[in-house]
């Protein structure tokens, strides 16, 4: 399929200032069409409920495929990822400059390992 | 009916193997990242010692004309779901920005619509400028990295995205598998 039949769609990123620099800097910054970003740089100041409206802002568009964001911010909101089960768009949790990735954390590893129950190991 | 029995112990077996490989492959790529993105952020720190604190930081982003570089390309119904591509040669992707002003006329017969004059007078499409731009023209080798890592980095959460995705796949095939052996061992049963 060619590049003209299908639209690009964008990369988004919740995170640190450092890890919203660095990806911006990497390219994958944009503004829709109503002047929306598609980052959000979390500090000290921005309250869980900010990170959750921004969240869930990126889950309703449409022009989003892939949303990052640090695990240590993941955290924070954690039911709201967890409650997310659509692949579109997938959800990636990314190690920020503090807290290296902990596998065990991780929504969708949690998710895929669940098919192991005890009584199938039996 | 024990040889459906069989096929389906062996599909099971089939989903369970390649389900650990791309859990395998999902955790060199986790890895991958790790590094890459470390690496970028001792490239960023040492930006910030040659050029300065403040220079390297969110406040130097552009939003005006921030236009994505890399871009995603979405396909449901294959193996790979997410596709990424550089933006920068794709026609489709410019926006046109219409602005009003002098324009030159009857500049010659050949040409329809008239050339605009001067840089704020024109209608140009949104050019797609390197994001290196912002933090000014000589930029230290270490920012360039910095940069390089971070678009390494997008290329690999798209490779993590896709076996994420082919992971949940795999896990709904093994249970739909489980389900239908719960019910021909019932059907054997009786």
């Amino acid at each position: 399929m060619s590049h003209s039949a299908v639209k690009g769609k964008l990369i988004a990123v919740i995170g640190d200032e450092d890890t919203c620099t660095g990806f911006l800097l990497g390219g994958i910054g944009e503004l829709n069409k109503k002047r929306e970003p598609n980052f959000l740089v979390v500090d000290k100041n921005t309250s869980r409920h900010d990170i959750e409206e921004a969240f869930r802002g990126f889950l309703k568009r449409d022009d989003i495929a892939i949303i990052l964001i640090n695990q240590t911010i993941a955290e924070e909101i954690r039911y709201v990822i967890d409650s997310h089960d659509q692949p579109i768009p997938a959800v990636l949790e990314i190690p920020s400059k503090d807290s290296p990735y902990d596998s065990s954390k991780d929504s969708i590893l949690r998710r895929a390992k669940g098919m192991f129950s005890a009584e199938d190991m039996r | 009916m024990m040889t459906e029995l069989q096929q389906i112990n062996e599909e099971l077996d089939t989903k369970l193997i390649s389900f650990f490989e791309t859990l395998s492959s999902l955790y060199q790529e986790q890895e991958k990242l790790n590094d890459q993105i470390k690496d970028g952020f001792w490239n960023m720190s040492r930006a910030r010692y040659n050029m300065g604190i403040k220079f390297v930081g969110i406040d130097q982003i552009h939003e005006d004309n921030m236009c994505a570089l890399t871009k995603v390309k979405v396909r449901e119904d294959e193996t790979e779901m997410f596709e990424g591509y550089s933006s920068l040669h794709a026609p489709e992707e410019t926006q046109p920005v219409e602005t009003v002003g002098l324009r030159k006329r009857n500049v010659g017969q050949s040409q329809e619509v008239s050339t605009p004059v001067g840089d704020d007078t024109a209608s140009k499409t949104k050019k797609q400028h390197d994001p290196i731009r912002w933090f000014g023209v000589l930029v230290p080798p270490s920012l360039r990295q910095c940069q390089n890592q971070f678009k390494s980095s997008v290329e690999t959460t798209i490779a993590i995205a896709n076996l994420k995705q082919k992971l949940l796949g795999l896990k709904s095939e093994y249970l739909d598998l489980q389900k239908r052996k719960a019910e021909v061992a019932s059907n054997v049963s009786k």
